[in-house]
């Protein structure tokens, strides 16, 4: 795929001929591709980016690096039972999330934890979810990585693959709306609707997109190709040029952007952002990078490619790495400070993970609450039977491992 | 212009037969609206529609062109006109004349096959051996040979499991009739339990197709190519996915009756599902898939909690000419081990007796009827002991066969115990349980001393949370009480 050191996102009349471009302002070695045009996207766009920032953006991506190592093994050592990890998408996930802010409302599908991570939630409600302890937010119903946050404003995870992306154009007609009455000309955010490459061959893409266009809705459509789903490599997913090239069809601005640059997954981020809010139409935003980790705990990828490619993308195009060599390169790091962020770093992580091991689970009398807003005397009834039951057999119901 | 749409059809049509797909856009006018329930009074196309009547309608074009090129007269256009309403006039009188449709068409109409059907009957097509010798080279058969004999090795020694038993079914039946085909994700990776294991490397890409992610919609391709000569088999990663397919599904029941039975449409679903106590998957993968379509009509489902009824099972779904659905404990998929009988179709509409309670305890009426199905399968065996060591005995059934329901089991065990216990992988508001209950309340009600009890998930989203978990999903301890009480009379 070509790159280009252009920041332009296509409206669907004027699509670019042949392959769409990636866009990229940082190489894989941390120089910037044309310094003069690279810098000025830094410039415009990272809110101040100084010594501090960059910084605070590298341990982010440590944290999430650490905690993606440590819970896998918390996993194979039987201490969670599920995970899934984000390796090789820490870019992505740090680039779009400092683009974007509280105003602005989440959907994700399960490989975002960094935006989540960089939104604000701590390593324990990470932790506390992952153990469905009784500090979890979602009070132990959900499987681990189901995260979700209405105080950071991050819908709910939900397993079924692109149901999340129609919610989107709902919410953003929802927030396109609260603006009409409230007499602005802009809304207060925008939908931001993370998914992946083989996320978009459910039917539920399609609708999300026409229903997007049609109506007008304020939302960034934000496509993680990763290059699998699961054992499924993209050339058998689809025979299009990607995803980002759907954007014509549906009438819709589109932009395709070198998932592992930092810095211009930012920029196209904050420019998709800018767009959608002031011209209250959807974007497409797909970002190129590769899955290094295994799908979930539950798939050995081995199977289904080989570990030489794995490792090439580990160490040749590596986003932390790059990331890195960029601050190197400005004197803000250097490997004693980056091995004393990691080693803190872990820390956190290895601490939240014991903190929430150590929590019981949540208490049984919250098994009937939030099927409905009021309990209906059934539901009242069944709730009785089993507190009973349970207060005669207290030694089968303590809390317990998974 | 119908001399432009016979060009670019033609055009179209040429590149799909020699080349790929292609999208034909042809750009014609509405002349009323939807359909007469939709007049489009409110719409102010009044003028629209006139302008259309008479610029942009296609027969008029047609007539104006034959007759300006002498091709045809007015003459002969007038008579052809008389000619066609003649025929319509026939057509309506001859359908307002003709008598309504026998009332039993409805019950004829249901499945292709009849409940009671003995697949071992049915004959393979005659040519399978010639085509199989064509397109499947000798290394490919003797790699595929040495499996299907490896597997059988482990049915003999008792430890083939599930999945494998599945795949060896799909295979004999893939060998056995080259029409079948296999669908799923990641199928070349085996999927989740190895159900199509080196289909894919046997009979092809087009054979055993890796899916893209959308199970609806390749339960609805899978509905083409059953009702057009095929014999699909779609394998459900989790039959929670199954919930993209509702409409499909829907309509594959449907497919023979509202065809007035002309299609034909065996498509064959399996997947693992279902939920099991302390399964650890959170609400989205334990949702009781199977309640949910036991109200599709036209539609066989069958469950499976062990290797031998899977195969047995799989083999005939694969030859019954409707839509078939199994469905298989995912928590069992791979622990689950036994034999097969090898060869061998099980029929469709039976449920299985695994354990029969001892005259002794039928007696002294300390014998209580177990209805169930899938993970309670294995519940229910687990709990056998401590119910023995209670006094009291059960005749366990497996419903293998939800739908056709195996009354005449269920009711020869009730005419012994007359007391039921229906072990329940569904909610309390629906679901198979309740439709058994109902039944059984409405037919062998006076074969029953005690209410029908059933142990059955509560009204609420399953929590992933173990501690939680552990109230919603009925076990075997849960077993136990319920069939202690019914016996002491405790209701």
């Amino acid at each position: 795929m070509p790159l280009t050191t252009t920041l332009k996102v296509y409206d669907h009349d004027e699509t670019p001929p042949g392959t769409w471009p990636v866009f990229r302002v940082m190489d894989e070695d941390g120089s910037l591709r044309e310094p003069k045009v690279g810098q000025s996207y830094i410039d415009t766009h990272a809110p101040t980016l100084d010594k501090a920032h960059a910084i605070k953006m590298f341990r982010t991506m440590a944290r999430l690096s650490q905690m993606d190592h440590i819970f896998l093994n918390a996993q194979r050592q039987g201490r969670i039972s599920f995970y899934m990890s984000s390796q090789g998408e820490e870019a992505v996930h740090i680039g779009s999330s400092t683009a974007l802010d509280l105003k602005d409302t989440i959907f994700a599908q399960y490989r975002e934890t960094g935006v989540l991570m960089w939104r604000g939630f701590t390593m324990d409600q990470f932790a506390d979810q992952c153990f469905s302890n009784k500090g979890d937010l979602g009070k132990g119903r959900q499987m681990p990585v189901h995260y979700g946050s209405r105080a950071l404003n991050w819908h709910t995870i939900s397993s079924p693959l692109t149901t999340q992306l129609p919610q989107a154009a709902g919410a953003a007609m929802a927030m396109k709306l609260k603006a009409k009455r409230e007499g602005k000309d802009r809304s207060d955010g925008v939908a931001v609707c993370y998914f992946g490459d083989g996320a978009a061959s459910e039917g539920d893409f399609h609708a999300a997109m026409n229903f997007a266009a049609t109506l007008e809705t304020p939302v960034i459509f934000f496509c993680r190709n990763n290059g699998f789903a699961i054992s499924t490599p993209v050339k058998d997913q689809y025979r299009g040029d990607g995803i980002v090239s759907r954007a014509k069809g549906y009438g819709m601005y589109g932009i395709r952007v070198d998932g592992n640059d930092l810095f211009a997954v930012h920029a196209a981020t904050a420019k998709a952002k800018e767009i959608a809010l002031s011209e209250n139409r959807p974007v497409l935003l797909e970002t190129m990078s590769y899955r290094v980790g295994h799908h979930s705990t539950s798939d050995d990828s081995t199977r289904y490619r080989s570990t030489d490619e794995i490792k090439k993308w580990t160490e040749e195009d590596n986003p932390i790495d790059r990331f890195q060599r960029y601050c190197e390169g400005r004197g803000w790091l250097d490997d004693e400070m980056v091995a004393q962020i990691m080693d803190e770093e872990r820390m956190k992580v290895l601490q939240a993970l014991e903190k929430a091991e150590k929590k019981g689970p949540p208490d049984l009398s919250t098994l009937f609450d939030d099927i409905y807003k009021e309990k209906t005397p059934e539901l009242v009834r069944q709730e009785e039977a089993l507190l009973e039951h349970v207060a005669k057999y207290p030694e089968k119901y303590q809390g317990g491992g998974h | 212009n119908a001399k432009d749409v016979i060009k670019g059809g033609r055009a179209a049509v040429n590149y799909v037969r020699n080349t790929g797909p292609a999208i034909l856009q042809v750009h014609t006018y509405r002349f009323n609206g939807h359909s007469p329930a939709d007049p489009e009074h409110e719409r102010g196309r009044k003028d629209e529609k006139k302008w259309a009547r008479k610029e942009q309608d296609p027969i008029k074009i047609f007539e104006d062109d034959v007759v300006k090129r002498g091709v045809i007269t007015e003459e002969e256009l007038a008579e052809a006109k008389k000619a066609v309403q003649k025929q319509v006039k026939e057509a309506v009188a001859f359908a307002e004349e003709s008598p309504m449709p026998p009332v039993e068409l409805a019950k004829e109409l249901e499945f292709p096959d009849a409940p009671d059907t003995d697949y071992n009957q049915r004959e393979g097509p005659a040519w399978a051996d010639d085509f199989n010798k064509k397109t499947i080279s000798p290394d490919k058969m003797e790699t595929i040979q040495a499996h299907i004999k490896a597997l059988r090795a482990k049915s003999d020694a008792g430890d083939l499991s599930i999945g494998d038993a599945i795949n060896l079914a799909i295979h004999e039946e893939m060998l056995r009739d080259p029409t079948t085909t296999m669908h799923a994700e990641d199928l070349q990776a085996g999927s989740s339990y190895d159900i199509p294991k080196l289909t894919q490397q046997t009979y092809g890409q087009i054979r055993a197709a890796d899916e893209i992610i959308d199970e609806g919609h390749f339960i609805g391709k899978a509905l083409g190519e059953g009702m057009n000569g095929y014999r699909p088999i779609v394998e459900l990663m989790n039959t929670n996915f199954g919930i993209y397919g509702m409409a499909e599904i829907s309509s594959a029941g449907n497919t023979f009756a509202t065809t007035g039975g002309k299609f034909d449409m065996p498509m064959t679903i399996i997947g693992a599902g279902g939920t099991a106590p302390n399964q650890s998957l959170g609400a989205e993968h334990s949702q009781p898939f199977h309640a949910y379509v036991m109200g599709i009509p036209g539609l066989k489902i069958g469950t499976a909690a062990s290797p031998a009824a899977a195969y047995g099972i799989t083999k005939s779904m694969i030859r019954d000419d409707g839509p078939t659905f199994l469905f298989a404990p995912v928590k069992m998929m791979k622990e689950a081990r036994g034999s097969v009988d090898l060869g061998r179709c099980l029929p469709l509409n039976r449920a299985e007796l695994l354990h029969k309670a001892s005259d002794e305890a039928v007696k002294n009426g300390k014998a209580v009827t177990v209805l169930t199905y899938l993970h309670g399968v294995k519940e229910a065996q687990n709990s056998l002991q401590a119910i023995n060591d209670e006094g009291l005995d059960i005749d366990l059934i497996e419903l293998r066969s939800l739908k056709p329901l195996d009354l005449p089991t269920i009711a020869s065990s009730l005419s012994r115990t007359h007391k039921v216990v229906i072990l329940d992988e569904s909610t309390y508001s629906g679901g198979v349980g309740a439709t058994i209950s109902a039944i059984i309340s409405e037919s062998l009600f006076d074969s029953l001393d005690a209410p029908v009890k059933r142990l059955c998930m509560d009204d609420a989203p399953v929590p992933y949370a173990s501690s939680m978990e552990k109230a919603v999903v009925k076990r075997g301890e849960d077993l136990e009480v319920a069939v202690a009480e019914i016996v002491m009379k405790r209701y």
